[in-house]
């Protein structure tokens, strides 16, 4: 599920940390459960027990994932991990950018995109709605 | 903790060690790296008290090495072909082993041995390559000592080896083991390593995995806009990695605080970023480059 890249320009250790939020976030590994123990994890990818330690530590902190002693560590719950928010927020907007480009690259014009966002913003915001369901309203 | 302190050491009147000094953490990883004949096996015979070091010594918990020998059962050296156990079948090094390594760990040599097939009643001399590292290996993960000091453990040997090899190698550190790997493969060095020994001219730098460069040097890709500026990119704190049509990989080296980046930040370059440092990197800068001796 988690492979190291060799030519990739991150660290392993932020690897790892950015895969495994990639996985939860993709639902590929579900709120509370278990994560592989550092030395599982080390062994299967093949990287110093060290590193892994230390991305588990930054997840921690981010509050991605909680461990429990004597029983492991396992994924956060949604409502207790801020940090997963962030990530995801950071990658909403990274893609949008990436959807604007390839606009401008198609020619695109500037009243047509803006129609099409218009459109979506439509389906899914109604006056003084901030989205989702239990967020607050943003002024 | 192992403590290498002032160590110098000359073969046949070359001085190969220069006051060299530095320390392993229990629990750590530290990757060995330098040119050919820098001295990297020879650091490893003197640490292990394979060689006496002319002057200096190594310290296990602040005893000497090499004036109480028995200390020396706590450092294990594996050298990159183990020629003393070719006479021997894997059966035979483990009873060898067994009688010198106080903690000798028979049922965890057995389990590694049965995993990776290695037949315990043929001599060591007629296994391939890649098996015979790993005997050797696993001899001296199974001693349990407190420190294992490696000589190019995955050099010439078939992936699957290597695989095997690097295994072995996690799972000692998550035993407890501290490891010393001398290594031309940086891409295991990244993946194993918490800290760098650079070896070069019989000295010894030390570089920590997660900023190896000591902020001494930034990694940059630069798209110029117009003509590249044959003066900036000439000049000593500029090396060239390599360039691909307009794109430019450089290492500006920060001796000089951050004029040279400056400068180039003046010029406006149609693309500015700063990409991580790796080990090849720190290994081809600290060398000077690919000079056409080196190749």
């Amino acid at each position: 599920m988690i492979r190291i890249d060799e030519k990739s320009v991150l660290p392993i250790y932020e690897q790892i940390v950015h895969r495994i939020k990639e996985l939860i976030s993709r639902g590929v590994l579900q709120p509370e459960e278990k994560m592989p123990s550092v030395r599982e994890l080390a062994a299967r990818l093949l990287v110093n027990p060290n590193t892994v330690a230390k991305a588990y530590q930054e997840l921690e902190r981010q509050g991605v994932i909680v461990s429990v002693r004597g029983k492991g560590v396992f994924v956060a719950k949604p409502a207790s991990s801020p940090g997963m928010l962030q990530e995801r927020l950071a990658r909403l907007r990274a893609d949008l950018g990436r959807l604007m480009v390839e606009a401008h690259h198609l020619g695109v014009s500037r009243e047509q995109v803006t129609a099409w966002v218009e459109e979506e913003i439509g389906r899914y915001w109604r006056d003084g709605d901030a989205g989702g369901s239990s967020s607050a309203q943003i002024d | 903790m192992l403590a290498v302190r002032h160590l110098h050491k000359s073969i046949e009147r070359q001085p190969v060690l220069k006051d060299v000094s530095f320390e392993l953490r229990p629990g750590m990883v530290a990757g060995l790296i330098g040119r050919n004949g820098a001295g990297k096996t020879t650091l490893l015979k003197t640490m292990a008290g394979v060689y006496e070091p002319d002057a200096g010594d190594v310290l296990l918990e602040g005893e000497s090495v090499h004036r109480r020998p028995e200390i020396k059962r706590e450092i294990v050296f594996l050298p990159d072909n183990p020629e003393a156990l070719f006479g021997y079948t894997a059966e035979e090094c483990a009873r060898l082993y067994a009688l010198v390594y106080p903690r000798f760990d028979r049922a965890a040599f057995d389990e590694m041995i049965r995993r990776f097939g290695l037949p315990a009643h043929r001599k060591i001399r007629q296994l391939s390559r890649g098996m015979k590292m790993l005997a050797s290996i696993s001899l001296g993960i199974a001693t349990r000592a407190s420190y294992v000091l490696l000589d190019e453990p995955t050099n010439g040997i078939d992936p699957i080896a290597k695989q095997q090899v690097l295994s072995l190698l996690v799972e000692a550190v998550s035993e407890g083991m501290t490891l010393l790997v001398a290594s031309h493969a940086m891409g295991d060095l990244e993946r194993l390593s918490d800290m760098i020994l650079l070896i070069r001219q019989g000295e010894v730098e030390i570089h920590e995995m997660a900023d190896p460069s000591r902020g001494e040097a930034v990694k940059l890709q630069v798209v110029f806009d117009g003509e590249p500026p044959a003066a900036w990119l000439a000049s000593p704190q500029v090396m060239v990695l390599n360039h691909v049509g307009r794109v430019y990989t450089l290492l500006v080296s920060r001796d000089d605080g951050d004029a040279k980046l400056e400068e180039l930040r003046r010029m406006r370059p149609l693309v500015l970023e700063e990409l991580p440092l790796g080990l090849e990197d720190l290994f081809v800068w600290k060398h000077g480059g690919r000079s056409d001796e080196d190749r």
